[in-house]
């Protein structure tokens, strides 16, 4: 357990910096933030002295070490655009898109478990084929159309949900919907071909001829055996779910992160950018980190290799 | 010689006293329009206030004596307003920029010494932290601003000639990289006359003074100095007509009445502002009732906001579409080739087609009908294919033989992508046109190109969106195009322009001669055509049935003052 946690955290250790070095090359490739901060009338005086004031006027690498410096000791710097440390702006938003993400997530697998299952057990109904067509159509409509859709329903005609922000109870419903939807029909679909592939296996038809019952066979063995390897594709979906969660927060207006770094981007605010990557890759670690203790628990094997 | 206000000339009005106006109101406010006639019917001479006691009754006539505009509420009756926006500032800092969505909220908090009202189409300078002002007998180049007597910020420091001072020399400083210094490069000294009274020194005699002044914010020197500008932007206070009570960057602001403010106090007793970024989000908000006003109405929305029975407002911005032509080299030097593609783009369908029928014609100007420094014998070039295709064969083009790029920004001017495309078209129907590309540069990469900085260099056509806000005059735009000017870069210089230029800055704004100067510089840059007139873009708002008041000016900001829920 102590080499899974101390490999995991050289391994944060190493991504952090790997991130924070390709991005600190990239944004500074992509232009320089004086402009963007300057405006349309400003005076190339006035530029020069932002560069300075923002220490952009020097040398590449002396940036780079005072980046890693500043790494070290989690400061980031002062956003350009919000005059305000990065960190905590970063923090500060950080609990609404964990927020949105653990709802959309458990959502995903609370409506996808069943479906799969169902659609393996009534695999040549009409109800079953009926699942199968939904979760295609789940899969191939991106996020933020369907979010629009859900606004024009649910907001627009019948006016049971709020449309953007995050003030009331209610605001997570549709965001969450949106964000789940890719998510819920892929493993809807992952969830019936793997359980299709166990219900052929041996032990099922050990388990029917001593009397078990389905609903015995199926949650107690089979979910649980499928359970490994829905593990890790879901510890690889996590990345992309918090890159589909700042798309769904642009559409609901919903105040995560995401809405930062889609400004950080634009007015290529160095220090805000560096902080929201950090903290998202920083979550992403823990989170497969989770995902690998998970794994000891469910799989007996893996234990018994560990200890 | 002493130059008395503008507003003298342009603004004569009437109010009720505030008990009087207390009985009227009510009637007034169920029926806006019938009222207008009737309290119309005289307007004396208001001296320099047009909100009194917080109660509004605003006559407003034009120089020929009629009424333009009428304006009634009573304070605090407006209820809450919520307004879905696109973006607001990342800070409520007050010397950054002048240009909307800032605007609102500069305007909103803080006062200058002077206002701009816009209500009319017509700028007319109003009175803010200055009662009054006037150029030194004598001395063109020196402006002398009485300041508001008897008033104080919300932390007791007294608005003040040392406050005006403070806070110019705050903007003009250098190192304090105010992004409002530009606006401010011609002031040479400042002086406290007497505890009410500044005098401003220019380098040269300089009209649009008062006008520029509207939007810098006068802050509390002493406060201002403590906490440094950093500090003070994070809750900042004013002596505007609402103070900021929460502020959430990239969510929300919340704006209440301000009990400081120098001259009035608003119907909405609440504004919020919540940022919805994406368009169709922020149209779905309006008609799920979520917010009262939308900003930045996506024209292929409005028939269905329409249809829904929403207010539509559009007015078309102090804004230009023009396309900065690469007068350098190659066949782009010839100015019948530049002149050629003028003529061959047809303006009004970019209106129609694409605009939903809302804007106007440029023409051949950098600033829209109403402005000062409005040319009215300079006009568009008329949409004239044949005409195009001749002057393109007496510059020697052969056919299919120019091969032209146009580099365009994406979501910064209203349809701008759109419109690039459309305009490519209608070149590439020039005989000797054989492609145009258009490159479509994302904002912070477009922002390169325009400062002359980074890896792209500026190509044969640069699409620019040439805001005439905060001055809403000609000269500052048309002096973009004078010689050696720093962001131009395009290759154009004549003298001639020049001369006319330099002599235009040095007179009044409401001088004649002035006006010919402008008219004759225009004439020049028409005919030597280093810019593709395009478009005044328009800008388009809408709100619930329910709102009161609801208007925007010509700059493009909604009345926040007026506004009120029923």
């Amino acid at each position: 357990m102590v080499r899974i946690l101390g490999s995991r955290l050289l391994q944060l250790i190493l991504v952090v910096i790997g991130i924070g070095t390709l991005l600190f090359f990239l944004v500074r490739v992509s232009g320089d933030p004086a402009l963007a901060i300057a405006g349309a009338d400003a005076t190339v005086e006035n530029i020069a002295s932002i560069r300075q004031s923002l220490g952009l006027d020097r040398s590449i690498l002396e940036q780079y070490i005072s980046f890693l410096q500043n790494l070290c000791t989690l400061n980031f710097g002062e956003s350009y655009t919000y005059l305000l440390p990065a960190m905590p702006l970063i923090l500060a938003a950080l609990p609404n898109t964990l927020y949105l993400s653990f709802v959309a997530f458990l959502l995903a697998i609370v409506i996808a478990v069943p479906a799969g299952i169902y659609a393996a057990v009534k695999r040549n109904s009409f109800s079953g084929r009926a699942v199968m067509s939904m979760s295609m159509l789940g899969q191939s409509i991106p996020p933020f159309v369907i979010g629009i859709f859900l606004i024009l329903v649910f907001s627009v005609w019948l006016r049971w949900l709020p449309s953007f922000g995050n003030e009331a109870g209610l605001s997570i419903v549709m965001p969450s919907l949106a964000l789940s939807a890719v998510l819920m029909a892929r493993y809807t679909r992952l969830i019936r071909a793997y359980f299709l592939e166990e219900l052929n296996r041996g032990y099922v038809r050990t388990g029917k001829s001593l009397g078990f019952t389905n609903t015995r066979i199926w949650f107690k063995h089979v979910l649980r055996n499928i359970s490994v390897p829905m593990l890790s594709l879901i510890g690889i979906d996590l990345g992309k779910f918090v890159g589909g969660a700042v798309i769904v927060e642009a559409v609901f207006a919903w105040p995560g992160i995401g809405s930062l770094m889609i400004n950080a981007v634009k007015a290529r605010d160095y220090p805000l950018l560096e902080a929201g990557v950090f903290a998202i890759a920083v979550m992403v670690v823990l989170l497969n980190l989770i995902v690998d203790l998970l794994y000891l628990y469910i799989d007996p094997r893996i234990r018994a290799k560990v200890n | 010689m002493t130059r008395h206000m503008e507003i003298k000339n342009k603004f004569l009005g009437v109010f009720l006293s505030s008990c009087l106006a207390a009985s009227v109101l009510g009637a007034f406010n169920a029926a806006p329009s019938s009222a207008a006639s009737t309290a119309g019917a005289k307007c004396p001479t208001l001296k320099v206030q047009d909100y009194v006691d917080g109660n509004a009754l605003i006559c407003a006539t034009n120089s020929s004596g009629a009424k333009v505009w009428t304006k009634y509420f009573t304070s605090g009756t407006g209820g809450t307003v919520t307004i879905g926006i696109g973006a607001l500032p990342a800070t409520l800092e007050a010397y950054a920029a002048s240009a909307p969505p800032r605007s609102y909220v500069v305007a909103a908090i803080y006062s200058g010494l002077t206002r701009v009202d816009l209500s009319t189409g017509t700028p007319i300078l109003m009175p803010n932290a200055a009662d009054s002002w006037a150029q030194e007998k004598g001395r063109p180049d020196v402006w002398v601003f009485n300041i508001i007597k008897g008033k104080e910020f919300p932390n007791g420091e007294p608005m003040d000639a040392a406050a005006v001072k403070a806070s110019l020399d705050f903007v003009m400083n250098p190192k304090n990289n105010a992004g409002l210094r530009a606006k401010v490069l011609d002031i040479t000294k400042i002086e406290v006359a007497s505890e009410y009274q500044v005098k401003i020194t220019t380098s040269a005699p300089r009209y649009l003074l008062p006008r520029t002044l509207s939007t810098i914010p006068i802050l509390p020197p002493k406060l201002f100095a403590e906490q440094g500008a950093t500090t003070f932007w994070k809750t900042p206070i004013g002596t505007g007509p609402f103070k900021a009570t929460s502020f959430t960057p990239g969510v929300q602001l919340t704006l209440e009445a301000n009990p400081y403010s120098l001259r009035v106090k608003p119907s909405a007793t609440k504004i919020i502002f919540k940022v919805i970024p994406e368009d169709s989000s922020r149209m779905a908000a309006l008609r799920s009732g979520g917010v009262d006003v939308v900003t930045k109405v996506p024209t292929d929305s409005i028939s269905i906001l329409k249809s829904a029975n929403f207010d539509i407002k559009a007015i078309v911005e102090p804004a230009t579409y023009i396309m900065s032509l690469m007068a350098k080299t190659g066949a782009l030097s010839d100015k019948r080739v530049r002149q050629a593609l003028n003529y061959a783009v047809n303006k009004e369908a970019l209106i129609d087609g694409i605009n939903g029928g809302l804007g106007e014609v440029a023409q051949a100007q950098l600033i829209p009908k109403g402005l000062t420094g409005f040319c009215n014998s300079v006009t568009a070039y008329p949409f004239d294919l044949d005409k195009a295709n001749d002057l393109m064969k007496a510059a020697g083009i052969a056919k299919k033989s120019l091969n032209l790029t146009f580099q365009s920004s994406t979501a910064y001017i209203t349809n701008d992508v759109l419109m690039a495309q459309a305009i490519s078209q209608m070149l590439e129907k020039l005989d000797a046109v054989n492609s145009v590309k258009v490159e479509v540069l994302e904002f912070s990469k477009y922002l390169d190109v325009y400062y002359l900085r980074g890896a792209i260099p500026r190509k044969d056509l640069f699409a620019w969106r040439m805001s005439s806000s905060p001055d809403l005059d000609a000269l500052v735009q048309m002096e973009r195009y004078t010689t050696g000017y720093p962001t131009s870069n395009i290759g154009y210089s004549n003298r001639n322009y020049d001369v006319a230029i330099n002599a235009a800055a040095a007179l009044d704004v409401k001088s004649t001669a002035r006006t010919a100067r402008l008219c004759k510089a225009a004439s020049i840059l028409k005919e030597d055509a280093p810019i593709l007139w395009g478009i005044h873009t328009p800008d388009i708002w809408a709100g619930n049935k329910a709102l009161e008041r609801l208007t925007v000016d010509a700059g493009g900001n909604i009345d926040l003052v007026s506004v009120g829920n029923k």
